[in-house]
């Protein structure tokens, strides 16, 4: 199904797709609010920007740095080409030490590569603790936002998950209640666990450290009651310096959610002892996205959703619609570079109004690579023959000056009249009305005026 | 496995080097962040705003305030030394598991961050770092002096590689995953207090 089909089954609950709409943007605002209470905001994203395209324009070179810090650390790093290479590491690791059950924290890497079923089919319990994760976990579905993974479900339906998996009472759908019972719940994961899982969201070259952001503190609790923490990160989530934290950590949270700084900030350093710390490095795709020099500014990207809460098609259409990993504007991109047959119709999912640009923390130019996709998508033949045909006949229509000026006119007039059916541009959004006079008669008249 | 390592790395590396992009230098300009004319004030409120309580008071009245706070039959861990450890004994805590029935934990923090109200620990006397996550209620001592302004002067001011682990808190554990409603108390702790000494 394409996005636009999908889209059309979610808006036929139109109070839920209201609902939906005013959720995310609520989350917009509470960014606004955040966001002008620091002067320097618009210098910050300046840096942030400097900061990851340098990394990202001598990649190597950080990676090799971050290796080097992090083994003197006692930490032990792994290279992942692909999506499966990832996951066989992880599960080797695993059986190692002989692990039966994970405790996981949000990682939109680990998404990406599925690893969680790669993991279960293997024999290993893995549990998502983010309470948005564990409700989506529990009800087999995928996330529909990247920082609010539950977005998509009302309190109603969570009440009903945890009635069959958690034995909540009947008909108590209290948010409060829910949590409370998801604590008791999770803790007794968290106790019983053999390793943790997380990902990275900035790993630091000069000290080989790492850092985690949580608001509900559950990475740290598994990577402190486990004595073994695997943390699986994208070859772009370098930054050189610890210095330059200073600036991503006030840009994430307040892009993400609002919050000065997210509950907890936690920087892996060396492991404790009798602990071991893994990371696994991957590339899948992204190397390839370095070679599109237009495209390469989205591998800048922080994961904070900013793009998401912003999007006047996202917030209407829901994180379901988009058929790649990660939905909303950026998730157009990447799942672009990854399969632009398949996914790439999410790039026509924009009204390119830039809202999305304005938001980024780290400024990628996200609508003007939407446009590039939209030229690969056509120039590759993906578009359908129907979009084809109606763009043949305005190609030709426009390059005729004489032949436009008639069908303008003859438009003016017929538009307003067809029923709503007939005109694909009608459905669901009223035309506005025809000027009276068109631009070419205003310019000539004033033309007469003048002289 | 050794090899097929290296392996997956050489080539992730050649195509990294097949890209070459040219290098885009890295602007050294520090920027000028916001200071606060008052610190321990906007410290103050901005960790109200993350849900945490905060009080100033002297060092002699530390203990005073822990039993008035959490009375004397609740368990308290403590890692200040003006604090006694009330019921459990940390000789008792053998690892990281022995902390889940704790209700109250005191530690030191090294500074505070004015402009969002978060606290530094690190684990460098601190035998589990868990001890963070896992109790009920957070008790963190800081000096008010160590407050800083913004997180680039608190990067500034870390030395982060005297601990194996280091965290800024802000506030008790919180979630809004079920529909966008804020509740306090998720996986870490449900109370977070700072006392500024």
């Amino acid at each position: 199904m394409s996005h636009k089909d999908k889209a059309k089954e979610f808006l036929k609950d139109i109070s839920f797709a209201s609902w939906q709409d005013e959720a995310l943007w609520f989350v917009r605002s509470k960014r606004d609010i955040a966001v002008k209470e620091i002067k320097e905001w618009e210098e910050l994203r300046k840096k942030a920007d400097n900061i990851k395209a340098h990394t990202i324009s001598r990649l190597e070179y950080y990676l090799e740095e971050f290796e080097e810090n992090a083994k003197k650390n006692g930490m032990v790093i792994h290279y992942a080409k692909d999506a499966l290479e990832h996951n066989k590491i992880v599960f080797d690791i695993l059986k190692k030490y002989g692990v039966k059950k994970v405790v996981k924290s949000k990682s939109m890497l680990t998404e990406e590569c599925r690893l969680n079923p790669f993991l279960e089919h293997k024999g290993i319990e893995v549990i998502d603790t983010d309470l948005g994760e564990r409700i989506i976990q529990l009800r087999g579905e995928k996330p529909s936002h990247i920082v609010l993974p539950a977005i998509h479900l009302k309190k109603e339906q969570v009440g009903e998950t945890f009635r069959k998996f958690l034995k909540t009472k009947d008909g108590n759908n209290d948010p409060t209640y829910l949590t409370k019972a998801a604590r008791e719940h999770l803790r007794e994961k968290f106790l019983s666990a053999d390793a943790a899982i997380t990902g990275v969201n900035f790993a630091i070259s000069e000290n080989g450290s790492f850092v985690v952001c949580t608001n509900e503190g559950n990475a740290d609790m598994g990577t402190s009651l486990t004595n073994l923490h695997i943390a699986c990160m994208g070859i772009e989530k370098i930054i050189p310096k610890v210095s330059h934290l200073g600036i991503f950590i006030r840009l994430l949270a307040r892009s993400a959610t609002g919050q000065a700084i997210t509950t907890y900030t936690s920087h892996y350093i060396k492991p404790a002892n009798h602990t071991k710390i893994h990371i696994v490095i991957v590339d899948n795709g992204r190397s390839k996205m370095l070679s599109k020099k237009e495209f390469v500014k989205s591998l800048q990207c922080i994961r904070c959703g900013a793009c998401m809460n912003t999007c006047p098609v996202y917030r209407r259409s829901g994180g379901h619609s988009y058929p790649y990993v990660v939905p909303g504007p950026i998730g157009s991109l990447l799942g672009s570079s990854r399969d632009l047959k398949h996914n790439g119709d999410t790039v026509f999912a924009s009204t390119l109004c830039g809202s999305c640009n304005n938001v980024c923390p780290v400024k990628i130019d996200i609508t003007h690579q939407l446009l590039s996709y939209r030229k690969e998508y056509v120039d590759k033949g993906y578009l359908s023959l129907t979009k084809v045909k109606i763009l043949n006949i305005a190609t030709f229509v426009l390059s005729h000056p004489a032949l436009t000026k008639i069908v303008f006119k003859i438009l003016k007039i017929i538009l307003p009249l067809l029923p709503k059916s007939l005109n694909l541009w009608g459905k669901g959004r009223e035309l506005p009305n025809f000027a009276k006079k068109s631009f070419r008669e205003i310019y000539k008249e004033s033309q007469n005026e003048k002289f | 496995m050794k090899n097929s390592k290296n392996q997956s790395k050489k080539e992730i590396f050649k195509a990294i080097r097949k890209a070459n992009l040219k290098e885009i230098l890295l602007d050294e300009n520090n920027i000028n962040s916001s200071i606060y004319s008052e610190k321990i004030k906007t410290f103050k409120e901005a960790l109200k705003k993350a849900g945490g309580k905060s009080f100033e008071i002297q060092k002699e009245q530390i203990a005073k305030k822990i039993s008035k706070l959490f009375g004397n039959d609740k368990k308290i861990i403590s890692y200040i030394d003006d604090i006694k450890d009330n019921i459990i004994e940390k000789k008792d805590i053998e690892k990281a598991y022995d902390l889940k029935d704790i209700d109250v934990a005191v530690v030191q923090g090294d500074m505070g961050i004015a402009e969002n109200g978060a606290v530094w620990c690190n684990d460098k006397n601190i035998p589990f770092r868990a001890i963070f996550f896992i109790v009920k209620t957070l008790v963190v001592v800081i000096k008010k002096e160590n407050i800083l302004n913004n997180m680039q002067e608190a990067y500034e001011n870390i030395d982060i590689n005297l601990s194996n682990f280091g965290v800024f808190i802000s506030g008790p554990s919180k979630t809004a995953d079920i529909e966008q409603s804020l509740v306090i108390g998720a996986h870490g702790a449900v109370e977070h207090f700072v006392f500024l000494v």
